[in-house]
C-alpha cells in the first residue's frame, strides 16, 4: 500500500495536519491531525510502497516496545488511515 | 464569524498567500441568513482591488479571526460587520484583510453572497421592540402621575 500521494503534512504549533491540495484549491474543511507518533510513521514511509509488517518494525526499533503492543497501535492507524481514504492500497 | 484556531488560520494565511484558493467552513451565526454554520466557503488572497465593500473577507481581528463584510473603507481603514450584526463592527485596516470570499455552497448548492439579507426585517423587530418597550414607559409614567 501507499499514502496517496496529493497530501502533505504541514505542522501547526506543536500539532500536524494532513492536508489535501487539489488543483487550484485546498479543502481545509477536512483536516486530519496527527500526534507524534503517527506524523513519524507518516514520515517514514511518505512517498513509496509499505507493508504493515515494515511499519511495525518501525515501531519496534524507534519506541522498543513488544510486538503486539506494535501491531495494535499499527492496525489502529492503519484503519484511521484507510477510513479517512488517506492510503491506495495494492492494484 | 466564531474563530476556532489561529493556528489554523494562520496555515489558511500560508496557504492563500502562496496562490491557492482554500475552502473553509464557516463557524458561527453572524452572517446568517447569508452564510450559516458549516457552510462550505472558498476564499482566495486578498489582492489589490479584491476588497470592495459588500464583500465577505477574512479578516485578522483582536477577537481572532472572522468572515464579515466589508460596509465601508476609507483609505487603509476598513469597517466590517456581520450580516446578522446590526450594531458591533470590527474597524481595522486593509492589512488585517488576509482573503476574500469567492463563493460559497451549502451542501450542493452554491450561496448568493450578496447582502439581501433580513436586515430590514430584523431593523423592523428592533424597532418594534424599542416601540413597545417605550409605549410601556409612557404607560408606567401616567399611571404614577395618577397616583400622586
Amino acid at each position: 500500500m501507499k499514502i496517496r500521494e496529493n497530501l502533505i503534512l504541514r505542522k501547526i504549533g506543536k500539532d500536524y495536519i494532513i492536508i489535501e491540495p487539489e488543483k487550484e484549491s485546498v479543502d481545509m474543511t477536512k483536516v486530519y491531525s496527527l500526534n507524534e507518533t503517527a506524523v513519524w510513521i507518516w514520515q517514514q514511509v511518505q512517498g513509496r510502497e509499505f507493508t504493515k509488517d515494515e511499519m511495525v518494525n518501525l515501531m519496534i526499533e524507534r519506541y522498543e516496545i513488544d510486538r503486539p503492543s506494535a501491531e495494535a497501535d499499527v492496525e489502529n492507524l492503519l484503519k484511521i488511515m484507510r477510513e479517512q481514504n488517506l492510503i491506495e492500497e495494492d492494484k | 464569524m466564531q474563530v476556532f484556531n489561529d493556528l489554523f488560520f494562520e496555515q489558511v494565511d500560508c496557504l492563500l498567500k502562496e496562490g491557492k484558493k482554500v475552502f473553509i467552513a464557516a463557524k458561527g451565526i453572524s452572517m446568517e441568513p447569508t452564510l450559516q454554520n458549516d457552510d462550505r466557503v472558498l476564499l482566495e488572497a486578498a489582492g489589490q482591488g479584491s476588497v470592495q465593500v459588500g464583500r465577505i473577507v477574512l479578516a485578522r481581528a483582536a477577537e481572532g479571526y472572522l468572515l464579515h463584510r466589508v460596509e465601508y473603507m476609507r483609505g487603509e481603514k476598513i469597517c466590517l460587520i456581520g450580516d446578522a450584526n446590526l450594531w458591533q463592527k470590527e474597524k481595522l485596516c486593509l492589512n488585517d484583510i488576509s482573503g476574500v470570499v469567492v463563493a460559497a455552497y451549502r451542501g450542493e448548492i452554491k450561496l448568493d453572497l450578496r447582502d439581501g439579507s433580513g436586515k430590514i426585517e430584523q431593523i423592523k423587530r428592533k424597532l418594534s421592540r424599542l416601540w413597545k418597550r417605550g409605549k410601556k414607559r409612557i404607560r408606567n409614567f401616567y399611571k404614577e402621575k395618577g397616583r400622586k
